[in-house]
């Protein structure tokens, strides 16, 4: 496992945490590339970003096309513990309306559970 | 390989010379130390075998001319002598021999001592070419340095030329902006202009990532939206939709626009709606996984004689309007970069001007500019400051805001370097006369 990012299965969901504070431009693709390595099958993925201070611009895009490539694997995801600021940054950009964003882990496992288990996906 | 051996005793020269001439070398005699220094400077001579006591010039005075000379390559030096003191071996080293053997002059030593100096040279050698590949290289980095900066300055300069050249727009409406570019090229670019003889189209961009790419896309962008009337335009509806638009016009109906976004600006029109133009934008331009870039932007359009606009708001931070009598709004409600998603629907967000008011357009380099402490420049304190200058001339007021963001992020430094690029347009309606 790579400094990055820390991944532990919670029964179907492959639970990852980003543990850079800052994703940008040079680190951004890697790092979810890494990610969808870490999935090895699991059919649902709850990003942990309770670490990140700051994403900027290309990172924001590599989000967007990391929940791109997960949607048409039918893969559910979601992401946990943004911090405020970035929280309204992805409300400005209306990312909130195709990704799932919960408050803390606790709240996103339990909605990509209850997705999992009605067969729903995402947003 | 050519060694030079410098002897005064004319017997043992001869002996030494058939010594050497025997294990392959190729030899060159000298009698002294000054006729062996007027030699070294005429021939390329890499090894040189001297005697330590000569007339006129001696070893190790040879040794220390030698080594202060700067000739283009090495000479590698055994000084031969009847002295066996530790402090003749330290003054002969330290004249610049790079080895020392006392007479009498054991044959197989002094052949393995030529073979260690043959070694010494061998290296010397490779590590003059490799130095001069070195140099050649970055000779040809500098070369290319050179250019990539003289292509950035034009380009830049190229990018310079797609801002807005004057405030006159022959609209009633006053108009002032800056850039500052984190780098030579900006990502940001905005621009303004009559779209008619009342309404003004204005926009601003902030394309994802920084350099030559986002540049690029900029620059294609600002082309894009260019009001001139080009086949391509896209501010403009193409003909045959006009034409089919006045017809309806002329039958009763209003709205050019699409359905489920209607045309907020009142009045006959030749120009696309601002959630047309972020529409067809975004259906042009999508992201892959190569080319991860977007951007996010404003675009509107102010009826300069109602007062009444709209404009889109795509993942682009919220416009400011600081009214005349001094209260902030915000406008929008958020709205998705443009080339992210396809098919995504964008929002009209109408607004009234009223004389004296003016709103502001901004990239989030503004508003995330850090100081010192890595504090953000904020919105709240952008809009306290427009609002507090409000009664200074639009030009003035762009002046300050400028002034107090580079006092913000580096109030101590003599060049400033924002790590975004910095865009503001900011517009007032004037009263009519």
């Amino acid at each position: 496992m790579n400094s990055f990012l820390h991944a532990e299965p919670r029964d179907q969901v492959m639970l990852v945490r980003i543990e850079s504070s800052r994703l940008t431009a040079d680190v951004a693709h890697r790092i979810f590339a890494e990610v969808l390595q870490t999935m090895s099958g699991a059919p649902a993925l709850l990003l942990d970003f309770r670490s990140v201070e700051f994403m900027d611009s290309t990172a924001i895009g590599e989000l967007v096309l990391l929940g791109k490539k997960l949607r048409a694997d039918g893969t559910a995801y979601a992401i946990a513990g943004l911090k405020p600021p970035l929280m309204s940054l992805i409300t400005m950009m209306r990312l909130d309306q195709i990704m799932h964003f919960g408050e803390n882990v606790d709240s996103a496992l339990e909605w990509l559970n209850q997705s999992l288990a009605m067969g729903t996906r995402n947003p | 390989m050519q060694i030079l051996i410098v002897e005064d005793d004319v017997a043992l020269r001869r002996a030494f010379t058939a010594m050497l001439e025997k294990w392959g070398y190729e030899v060159v005699q000298a009698a002294d130390g000054e006729e062996a220094w007027q030699l070294l400077q005429r021939q390329p001579i890499h090894f040189l075998l001297s005697d330590w006591v000569m007339p006129r010039l001696d070893g190790v005075e040879l040794c220390r001319r030698l080594r202060s000379a700067e000739l283009p390559h090495y000479v590698y030096v055994i000084l031969l002598t009847g002295k066996d003191q530790t402090d003749d071996l330290i003054m002969a080293l330290e004249a610049g021999a790079d080895d020392f053997l006392t007479k009498p002059v054991n044959a197989r030593e002094l052949r393995v001592r030529i073979k260690a100096g043959e070694r010494v040279l061998r290296l010397e050698k490779a590590l003059l070419a490799k130095n001069q590949e070195l140099q050649q290289a970055n000779r040809k980095l500098e070369s290319s340095q050179q250019r990539i900066q003289r292509d950035l300055q034009a380009a830049a300069k190229i990018q310079q030329d797609l801002l807005p050249i004057s405030r006159q727009t022959g609209l009633p409406i006053d108009l002032a902006w800056a850039l500052m570019p984190a780098e030579e090229l900006a990502g940001d670019i905005f621009n303004f202009y009559p779209l008619d003889e009342r309404h003004l189209g204005f926009y601003l961009i902030d394309v994802s990532g920084h350099g030559v790419p986002a540049a690029m896309l900029a620059v294609h962008l600002a082309k894009t939206l260019s009001v001139e009337p080009r086949p391509d335009s896209l501010v403009h509806l193409p003909r045959n939709r006009l034409d089919n638009a006045r017809n309806r016009a002329s039958l009763g109906f209003f709205r050019l626009g699409r359905r489920k976004t209607p045309d907020t600006v009142p009045g006959s029109k030749s120009f696309r709606n601002p959630v047309e133009v972020v529409t067809h934008l975004n259906e042009n331009l999508q992201a892959d996984d190569r080319n991860m870039m977007y951007f996010t932007m404003i675009y509107g359009i102010i009826d300069t004689l109602s007062g009444q606009g709209s404009l889109c708001q795509a993942g682009h931070p919220y416009p400011l309007l600081c009214r005349g009598d001094g209260s902030i709004e915000w406008l929008g409600v958020g709205g998705f970069p443009v080339g992210l998603l396809p098919n995504a629907d964008y929002q009209a967000i109408d607004f009234q001007l009223q004389p004296g008011d003016r709103l502001l357009l901004y990239s989030d380099g503004v508003t995330e500019c850090p100081n010192e402490e890595n504090i953000q420049f904020g919105a709240d304190r952008l809009g306290q400051s427009l609002c507090a200058m409000r009664f200074l001339p639009l030009e003035e007021t762009m002046q300050q805001i400028k002034k107090a963001l580079i006092a913000w992020h580096s109030p101590s430094a003599d060049a400033v370097s924002f790590s975004d690029d910095i865009s503001l347009l900011l517009i007032e309606l004037c009263a009519q006369s």
